[in-house]
């Protein structure tokens, strides 16, 4: 029969006890390999060498492993069908010296199309899958070493995958696009990416904070009046971060982020046609009290993303943040949405009357624009649509950054079945 | 021998289907149509794992070396509908709403447009547009071969919503009253270039559909004939794209109006997508194909 409950330990067990409580288990339930799961499963090996901090990550066709020693010389890595060992000397967690790992895996890899890149930093190791498909944990074993991770940077969700993301040729190179231009260049360019990347998010923060503080003060000191002239009061501060928001699509386009092109040009577009197109042509619509709810909704919200994205920049993770930028959009971004709504419905006839943008015929080309109308199926057609598919992407990526965080908290609890 | 049938999403354990080496994954759909009505066999797609590749129907329990107590994972791929119901229903829609819109309705145009003379370019236009989307639905009805017989309901929306909302686009233009019709010269001429593009279009789907006897699955690299017009196959590998590509360009130059340019450029955008598949795996299955062959564009792409 089966049992199982959790271990709480207080300490890294020493040898003794771990032979004791094998021996008692042994007795009990007949588990051989027990120490030297256990032992696995704690820092040690049954050698007595530490174990390196090792982050897995895969895709339909490859296991990927990043072991997180710097300045290793030769790793000894040694792969057969189910099982990896990696012996190392280099500069880890415990200071400079030898490292090792052996993990049992889950399903069977081909050792002949496997490989390993070993650089200033990390080693990192592609493991070819025998079989293509999603493996649902890593090891062979129910037991979840402490020392072996996940690695958010390169994972791929299974959705992900499904999204066409994944390329017929998945060597290393091609999959992670941000080591790719670490890894080919000097250490001293990796750290220029992030510090532009940091400033950039720090200056788009200062910006922002001054807009949301401006329009508070303001209405603080001078109450209802203020909201007339709310945007004459910060529209070139918002105009000029807004443009200076472009550079956000060509950050993933260029590799100096992760993640997707099109949704910092949705984003990115809508926001500036709203803003320029809606807002700054048509002086009648400038003093409504919509303009000074969506201004103070945007800047919020970017009051929570920018310093998320800084943290991140330097793979920091501090749980608030993050909470906070995955949780505020949810009465922001309908809230936003409706705003921008509102905009473009108090501006119809506006549009109607002065016939800014739009082309009427006859024209030699035979082109026709009719913006109110375009403004009309928008709001009919495209309004709610959009919101939806908007609000169930970051509830999608609400699950993934909040609940997977759990996994790479190391703890002492172990399970045993 | 037994095989467990799991589902792709969530894992849950779907059937226990009793099956002998030589059942070919077609018979084993049919095993759980009758399990589930709701999962009629082209609804069901059968993978190894989860997230692998959906697996060929035709192939046995044995060519995929499964033996007693195997699993397959079972994807439903969301309720079907025949691809001849597509496309018909994609091209009836331009048809209608097209030839709808050439009378002039008050509700686009107002009152008094009916009344108002029309350039010959459009009524041509409509004549060349009703003639181009019939042909399209007696080719689906008749000399089309469907490898696949179903798709997703979803897309039809999609399709449908595409099709015509831009056939409204470019009729609304083209038959308005203050439609500028561009010299003569220009008009007829593209206009021949059209009938050349459409005739085109129509040997190489001929060609195609004798390229395949009826029932076999055989491949075959697609080559010139006695026609003049399927020489194209010696420079692409898909010339009814370039011949449709062919004529929406010759009918925008007809009719000189940006809305059928931008539906021309769509179009072109889609097949360049469809074409690049094609070719590629044209190379992959035969390798023998020709070299000199380029997509869809002749010498370009």
């Amino acid at each position: 029969m089966k049992k199982s409950f959790p271990v709480y330990l207080s300490h890294l067990p020493s040898k003794d006890t771990l032979t004791t409580i094998q021996l008692y288990l042994q007795y009990t339930c007949n588990n051989d390999s027990f120490l030297t799961s256990l032992c696995s499963l704690v820092d040690m090996t049954s050698k007595g060498n530490p174990h390196p901090f090792v982050y897995w990550a895969q895709n339909t066709s490859h296991v990927l492993l990043r072991v997180d020693l710097k300045d290793v010389q030769e790793p000894d890595v040694q792969v057969n069908e189910n099982h990896i060992k990696f012996v190392a000397t280099g500069v880890g967690a415990r200071g400079t010296q030898l490292y090792e790992f052996e993990l049992e895996l889950g399903a069977n890899i081909v050792p002949v199309s496997s490989q390993y890149r070993v650089t200033a930093r990390q080693i990192d190791i592609s493991l070819k899958k025998q079989n293509d498909g999603w493996w649902p944990k890593l090891t062979g074993s129910s037991l979840k070493p402490t020392w072996l991770k996940i690695d958010f940077d390169k994972w791929r969700s299974e959705d992900d995958d499904e999204a066409g993301l994944d390329i017929s040729s998945s060597k290393l190179d091609e999959l992670d696009s941000e080591n790719v231009v670490a890894d080919h260049m000097s250490f001293n360019l990796e750290n220029l990416r992030k510090t532009y990347l940091f400033v950039y998010n720090l200056w788009q923060f200062v910006g922002f904070t001054y807009i949301f503080s401006m329009l508070v003060f303001k209405y603080s000191t001078l109450g209802y009046d203020f909201i007339p002239v709310a945007y004459q009061s910060v529209h070139y501060p918002l105009k000029f971060c807004q443009l200076m928001q472009a550079l956000e699509i060509f950050h993933p386009l260029f590799g100096y982020t992760k993640g997707s092109v099109m949704e910092p040009t949705v984003q990115v577009g809508g926001r500036s046609i709203i803003l320029f197109c809606l807002i700054e042509a048509e002086s009648r619509i400038q003093d409504k009290p919509v303009i000074f709810y969506l201004i103070l909704c945007w800047s919020i919200i970017e009051l929570f993303r920018y310093p998320y994205y800084m943290m991140r920049v330097y793979d920091k993770d501090f749980g608030i943040i993050t909470w906070l930028r995955y949780t505020v959009w949810i009465p922001l971004y309908p809230l936003g949405f409706l705003c921008e709504g509102i905009v473009i419905l108090r501006n119809i006839p506006f549009f109607e009357e002065t016939g800014k943008f739009s082309v009427g015929l006859p024209n030699k080309w035979n082109f026709s624009f009719h913006f109110p109308t375009l403004m009309r199926m928008y709001l009919l057609f495209f309004f709610l649509p959009a919101m939806y598919t908007m609000m169930s992407y970051m509830s999608k990526q609400r699950q993934k950054k909040l609940q997977v965080r759990g996994d790479s908290i190391p703890s002492s609890k172990i399970k045993v079945n | 021998m037994e095989i467990g049938i799991l589902s792709t999403s969530g894992g849950k354990q779907l059937a226990t289907l009793t099956v002998d080496p030589n059942s070919t994954l077609k018979e084993l759909k049919t095993q759980i149509h009758r399990l589930k009505s709701h999962l009629y066999p082209d609804r069901q797609e059968f993978r190894q794992e989860p997230r692998g590749k959906g697996l060929d129907e035709s192939k046995t329990v044995a060519a995929l070396g499964l033996k007693d107590k195997s699993k397959l994972y079972l994807k439903d791929l969301g309720p079907q509908i025949a691809w001849k119901t597509v496309f018909l229903t994609e091209y009836a829609g331009p048809l209608f709403v097209y030839a709808w819109i050439y009378t002039r309705p008050w509700l686009f145009y107002g009152e008094d447009a009916a009344s108002q003379p029309m350039s010959q370019v459009s009524h041509i236009a409509a004549i060349c547009w009703v003639f181009h989307y019939s042909k399209r639905i007696l080719e689906t009805l008749f000399v089309h071969r469907f490898s696949h017989a179903t798709m997703p309901v979803r897309n039809l929306f999609r399709n449908c919503a595409y099709y015509w909302v831009f056939a409204a686009y470019v009729a609304y233009h083209v038959n308005h009253p203050l439609y500028t019709a561009p010299c003569q010269i220009q008009s007829y001429i593209a206009l021949g270039f059209w009938t050349v593009c459409e005739l085109g279009n129509f040997s190489i789907h001929w060609l195609l559909r004798n390229l395949r006897p009826p029932g076999s699955k055989e491949r075959r690299i697609p080559r010139p004939t006695k026609d003049p017009l399927t020489l194209l196959f010696n420079l692409v590998s898909c010339p009814n794209y370039t011949y449709e590509v062919g004529g929406w360009v010759a009918f925008t130059a007809m009719t000189q109006c940006i809305p059928a340019g931008l539906f021309a450029f769509a179009g072109f955008y889609q097949m360049v997508i469809w074409a690049i598949g094609k070719h590629r795996s044209y190379k992959k299955d035969f390798k023998d194909y020709p070299r000199g062959r380029k997509a869809i564009i002749p010498f370009v792409l």
